[in-house]
């Protein structure tokens, strides 16, 4: 096997494994005659073949039709949003572990630590981490109705419980802002709520078997954790933002529904992130959420184009 | 009909291609305008054998590999005329027009 045959079958994992089973010899087949001997692979056709392969699996999962499209892409966000509930909901227990409890401070670290947080509180927190694992997890098995009353429970568990911190960061509430530690709260309650609305809003009849999603979901907490926290604790807020933006761009460029996953995950998230805006009032974060904001809007639109449009134009990419 | 799979199906018309021989002979028919690439060239395929525009004729095994030919269908080959007649029309009105001098601008 040459090198380029290596990397074409890297790039073909892009694909549905019932289509690469069907179609995948022919295709490399085709490619081996495209290529010249010892050529080393073409960005172009590999390119091609992991934007086509999405665009398969796209098809797949959404029948090509819009209600497909708009059901596939709510639950895709709220399986995201669940998921990054979870991770978020972590940090309240580490920061108590890690400052309160082991009294590790970085010399840089901001703020001083808490008190360590109450038995009461710590339960709390671990629910808060267990309800929207559970939601997810029963999304990946397609009981979107199961994973509705988790994030419900979440969000309503948030606005009763007393959890000493906020989902994002504890230092407002310690400087005794409760306006703004209000402000967190609602953005926090908006962010867990939001895969509920969202599954509502993309509910499949009982005909329409939804499609099931990997349980390796569940592992991407393990990576988000550190991720989070790392960019919390670094004033680092709007990067994640940034990235959803620049994540809603190429989603676009592959399949309409991920275009839709992508405006689903966005909005929650701007509820979420908009107070440290107001919190920390510096030119340069209010500029940020501004044009964040304009994006949004702007994106609100083009999502809307895509989810509604003629369905002619989901059939694949243009040829 | 956009430009590519007119090409496809053009190169179909001399008879039963496989894969790489209608990317190549699309890109001769269009002057090198269009290079399919294998995603881009399968997924059309894909569209014209959903929408009956074309059909799998045959099937080897080459260098230990499947290899498919396509066949343009009646309805394919209908679809294909249509556009020709409509890209014909759309020409001819620019055509016309180029070749019959303006009128000298009203002073």
């Amino acid at each position: 096997m040459t090198s380029a045959e290596r990397v074409y079958r890297l790039a073909l994992r892009a694909y549905p494994p019932g289509y690469r089973r069907e179609r995948g010899d022919e295709i490399l087949g085709t490619l081996a005659e495209m290529q010249s001997r010892n050529a080393l692979p073409s960005p172009r056709q590999v390119a091609a073949l992991v934007v086509c392969g999405v665009r398969e699996r796209g098809l797949l999962a959404t029948g090509g039709t819009r209600a497909g499209v708009w059901a596939e892409g709510c639950r895709l966000a709220a399986l995201v949003l669940l998921v990054a509930a979870a991770t978020a909901s972590v940090f309240p227990i580490v920061t108590d572990t890690w400052f309160s409890r082991l009294g590790f401070v970085w010399p840089s670290t901001p703020f001083t630590p808490a008190p360590p947080m109450g038995s009461d509180a710590v339960i709390h927190s671990i629910v808060a981490v267990l309800l929207p694992l559970a939601g997810a997890a029963a999304l990946c098995r397609g009981r979107s109705a199961i994973a509705i009353v988790c994030s419900l429970l979440a969000a309503g568990l948030f606005l009763s419980g007393d959890l000493g911190t906020g989902l994002m960061d504890g230092q407002y509430y310690q400087a005794g802002q409760e306006w703004l530690g209000s402000a967190f709260r609602l953005g926090d309650a908006i962010f867990l709520a939001a895969p509920s609305a969202l599954l509502a809003a993309g509910f499949r009849r009982p005909e329409e078997p939804a499609a099931r999603h990997s349980l390796a979901w569940l592992g991407v907490p393990l990576v988000l954790g550190p991720l989070h926290i790392g960019f919390f604790s670094t004033s680092l807020t709007f990067w994640p933002l940034g990235a959803l933006v620049i994540a809603w761009f190429l989603a676009a460029r592959f399949s309409p529904h991920l275009a839709v996953a992508a405006f689903g995950v966005l909005m929650p998230t701007l509820a979420y992130v908009l107070p440290t805006a107001i919190g920390d009032p510096t030119v340069y974060e209010y500029a940020v959420a501004v044009a964040a904001g304009a994006t949004v809007l702007a994106l609100a639109s083009l999502a809307a184009a895509i989810a509604f449009g003629d369905d002619a134009q989901l059939n694949g990419p243009p040829a | 009909m956009r430009e590519p799979t007119y090409f496809i199906l053009a190169g179909l018309l001399d008879g039963d291609l496989h894969g790489y021989a209608i990317a190549k002979r699309a890109e001769d028919l269009s002057g090198g305008r269009v290079r399919l690439t294998a995603g881009t060239l399968y997924t059309a395929l894909d569209r014209l054998l959903d929408q009956g525009l074309v059909e799998v004729s045959g099937e080897e095994v080459v260098k230990g590999r499947a290899r498919r030919y396509y066949h343009l269908t009646a309805s394919g080959g209908d679809a294909l005329a249509a556009e020709a007649a409509r890209l014909r029309e759309a020409a001819a009105v620019v055509v016309m027009r180029m070749s019959v001098p303006a009128p000298e601008p009203a002073r």
